[in-house]
């Protein structure tokens, strides 16, 4: 069977590959200005509350402040929620030594079956590489 | 104290934004991959047992798409995929290659060979959409109370013959107040 592809096909091929990486992009840029443009609304939020209590107090005083300040309820919600993602991101790095203890073994043993085995081509830990990343 | 209260809420708003901007795409991202591997896996067990071929040219280009979804699975998201349905709307050189090739692949099988590649290739474009839709935060808040209320709708009269007996006493006693 004739494996080559026509001019057609690959300007076919070569079309869709441009036009989803210009909408990877796009999204991306869109989505990095949301995630960053919040964070910049609420420093900026954070900055303003700061600055009217620093004629007032010191800074010392104003940590100390909102510690002191914290209701059981708030602080015990921000223990919860802040100890759930500490475990949840052990949890990943375990997955990942896991992944990377055995990715080889398969690898190879798949290898030997299947001669002409092909890779998603993520990281040993099963990663996106850097030079995928956008 | 009106001001730290403020600042109590805003850093409250900022760590569940690294949870939801940052820490759950991932998550996801991880998840759709899990999924795509077993998928792959699977199939790579199915040639193994003598099922299909590794050298079917629908099985590679099954494996291939697959791959290919695990490497930019960080990529997808729903806006991408709107954005570039919308960028190859009018394309009319982009007609469908994959089914094409697809179609033109699997009829060198046997029925049953068929069959397989059709459920892979029928899993592996539910699980893009799967998550298309729950990698979007703003969808899954969309949806998440839309599919509670569906179900809420549907079993209400279930939940409500369940209570039948405790409303009975209820309706009784506004009956009673009511004729007061």
């Amino acid at each position: 069977m004739d494996s080559r592809k026509s001019k057609a096909e690959l300007l076919a091929e070569n079309q869709s590959l441009r036009a989803e990486r210009n909408s990877a992009g796009i999204a991306n840029v869109v989505m990095y200005l949301i995630k960053y443009g919040a964070f910049v609304w609420i420093s900026y939020h954070i900055y303003l509350m700061v600055a009217e209590l620093a004629g007032k107090h010191t800074f010392a005083d104003i940590g100390f402040a909102v510690f002191s300040n914290l209701e059981l309820s708030v602080a015990l919600g921000w223990w919860f929620g802040i100890s759930g993602i500490i475990y949840g991101l052990w949890q990943a790095k375990l997955r990942k030594d896991t992944v990377e203890r055995l990715q080889n073994r398969i690898q190879f043993l798949e290898s030997k079956l299947d001669t002409k085995r092909t890779s998603s081509q993520l990281t040993p830990r099963g990663e996106t590489r850097k030079e995928d990343e956008l | 104290m009106n001001e730290l209260h403020t600042l109590t809420s805003l850093i409250s708003i900022a760590l569940l934004m690294i949870l939801l901007f940052w820490l759950f795409p991932q998550y996801r991202t991880d998840l759709f991959r899990q999924k795509m591997f077993k998928l792959r896996d699977s199939l790579f067990d199915e040639a193994l047992n003598g099922k299909i071929s590794f050298n079917d040219p629908a099985y590679n280009m099954l494996r291939n798409a697959m791959n290919g979804f695990i490497r930019f699975g960080h990529q997808l998201n729903i806006w991408q995929a709107l954005l570039f349905t919308l960028i190859i709307k009018n394309n009319k050189q982009i007609d469908h290659p994959f089914t094409r090739e697809f179609d033109k692949n699997t009829k060198q099988c046997t029925d049953n060979q068929r069959q397989i590649y059709l459920s892979y290739y029928f899993k592996m474009n539910l699980y893009i959409l799967e998550h298309l839709i729950l990698s979007s935060v703003i969808l899954v808040s969309l949806i998440v109370p839309a599919v509670f209320l569906f179900l809420a709708k549907k079993h209400i009269e279930k939940f409500a013959s369940l209570l039948r007996a405790q409303l009975d006493k209820l309706n009784t006693v506004a009956l009673t107040t009511g004729k007061a």
